[in-house]
């Protein structure tokens, strides 16, 4: 799975911390699912479209991280 | 009561960086299971407990450590989602680590090349593994999400 939250959280001047407030997760969670390293639970997902007022599909991408 | 303090001091790290209403129901039931084993065991070995009454007695301390382990199901709940993942995947890091070990013990000792112990001088120690491993799972699982 691929994701763009690092681009979008850039384009809002966010640091990973303060996207896991927005987001009532961890730094880490952040950091680990911009990464790829951790696919996040649908409501998760949910959360992170709200909150970038975008559907889930144009952050969340099926195809596997390079 | 050694092992009774680093377990209790075990359960603090790992529930460091939680709700500290979690960590202090949990403490307070490991602290009440332990004093409640020592009471049980002074009282088993200075008064002449009825036999009906001692297999009751005798499993007291049990009742705290049921509800010590449903309250870490709940503080697991309550968790992160990807903290909570962390520990599903230590847990099951500790549960294999404990289980070969007791298997590869118990192996080893039926062929007679260690002392063969009785589950009722090990349990404590068994405590003990338990919280090491988990301890080890969650190092070796959080270098992978780090």
């Amino acid at each position: 799975m691929t994701n763009r939250l690092r681009v979008l959280r850039a384009e809002r001047g966010w640091s990973q911390g303060e996207l896991a407030e927005r987001l009532s997760v961890s730094r880490q969670t952040v950091n680990a699912i911009e990464t790829g390293k951790y696919d996040p639970s649908l409501p998760l997902a949910f959360a992170v479209a709200r909150l970038f007022g975008m559907p889930i599909e144009a952050i969340f991408s099926p195809e596997p991280s390079p | 009561m050694l092992l009774y303090c680093f377990r209790v001091t075990l359960i603090g790290l790992l529930m460091r960086s939680t709700n500290s209403r979690y960590t202090r129901s949990v403490l307070g039931l490991a602290i009440i299971s332990a004093g409640l084993a020592l009471g049980v065991s002074a009282l088993d070995r200075w008064w002449a407990l009825p036999t009906t009454l001692r297999p009751i007695v005798v499993l007291i301390p049990v009742v705290p450590l049921v509800l010590f382990l449903f309250r870490i199901a709940r503080w697991l709940r309550d968790l992160d989602e990807l903290e909570r993942m962390i520990h599903h995947e230590a847990i099951l890091v500790q549960f294999g680590a404990t289980g070969i070990l007791v298997m590869s013990y118990g192996m080893v000792a039926k062929a007679g090349l260690v002392p063969d112990f009785r589950a009722s001088q090990v349990f404590p120690f068994l405590w003990f593994a338990i919280f090491v491993f988990w301890c080890l799972g969650l190092v070796l699982v959080r270098r992978k999400y780090r």
